[in-house]
């Protein structure tokens, strides 16, 4: 099964350092779609269809909290699984953003491998290069 | 904390350029930045929650760092590298040094605002003092951490 997977952030280099994370991650990927704000990303989803979400919090006209709110309403995209990759590290917002249906977070700066565990297992996907969790074999 | 804040600062910038940008920086001494600086600018404000005060951490960077950076980044060769490519990547470095800034300090009291980047390729005045950033002993830039005290 291939994966579609939807990259939002504001940042252009970030969408960019998380596809190549993804392009090495040994998940079988679809499209991978790209968006720089909460607001972007529902358009987005009305497009294609969309096995994960990866999204960062601070961004501007919608915010990933807004995002995950917005989510959390539509009946068609609610179930797709969201994954924060983000500077935020106020435990509240995060909390918040848990509640709105969020399946985990990764905070940057991050390590490929840790990208690569929390997508793997947000997807319930098997690691098939067994790795333990080090970055050994992971890299740029 | 005050006193506390440019050594976390330190810190943060550090762990996101070894964990990202794959680059190294030591910092050698606090002191002036010069007028006639030419390169890019990075910074993002945080701000507490209460109102207490806001921190607005700046980044004065090289046009060559800067561009060595963007390429580490994206994993591109120089020739590749757009000015855009540059902006972007100095704004997500400053996100990521304010994110990791506030980690260390007291994150349930502090909320980051937006990064900004910009090209500076003229005169600065008033730009005040910074860490002299070095990277394998070359001059690289600047970091500082300007304090507004809140209402």
């Amino acid at each position: 099964m291939a994966y579609n997977v939807l990259i939002v952030d504001d940042s252009r280099s970030m969408r960019n350092v998380i596809k190549k994370v993804l392009k090495i991650s040994g998940l079988e990927l679809g499209d991978i779609l790209e968006a720089g704000n909460g607001r972007e990303a529902l358009d987005r989803l009305g497009e294609a269809w969309v096995d994960l979400i990866l999204s960062d919090v601070n961004m501007p006209e919608m915010d990933g909290i807004e995002f995950l709110r917005a989510l959390s309403q539509h009946e068609d995209f609610r179930d797709v699984p969201v994954v924060l990759v983000t500077t935020e590290s106020n435990e509240k917002r995060l909390e918040e953003a848990m509640a709105l249906g969020a399946k985990g977070y990764l905070r940057k700066p991050f390590q490929p491998e840790d990208v690569r565990s929390l997508v793997l297992e947000t997807l319930g996907v098997e690691d098939e290069w067994g790795l333990d969790g080090s970055d050994e074999g992971c890299d740029f | 904390m005050n006193g506390d804040w440019m050594e976390v600062m330190k810190a943060a910038i550090s762990e996101v350029l070894e964990t990202m940008y794959f680059a190294e920086v030591s910092f050698r001494e606090e002191k002036a930045i010069p007028e006639s600086f030419e390169g890019w600018r990075a910074r993002i404000q945080a701000r507490r929650s209460d109102g207490a005060n806001s921190a607005t951490l700046i980044l004065w960077l090289s046009p060559h760092f800067a561009k060595e950076l963007a390429g580490n980044l994206l994993a591109l060769e120089p020739h590749e590298i757009s000015e855009e490519d540059v902006k972007d990547a100095m704004g997500e470095l400053a996100n990521m040094v304010g994110g990791s800034w506030v980690k260390q300090l007291e994150p349930s009291e502090w909320r980051l605002g937006l990064p900004d980047a910009a090209p500076v390729d003229s005169q600065i005045a008033g730009a005040g003092a910074g860490w002299e950033m070095l990277s394998y002993g070359e001059p690289v830039g600047f970091a500082a951490v300007q304090v507004t005290e809140g209402s």
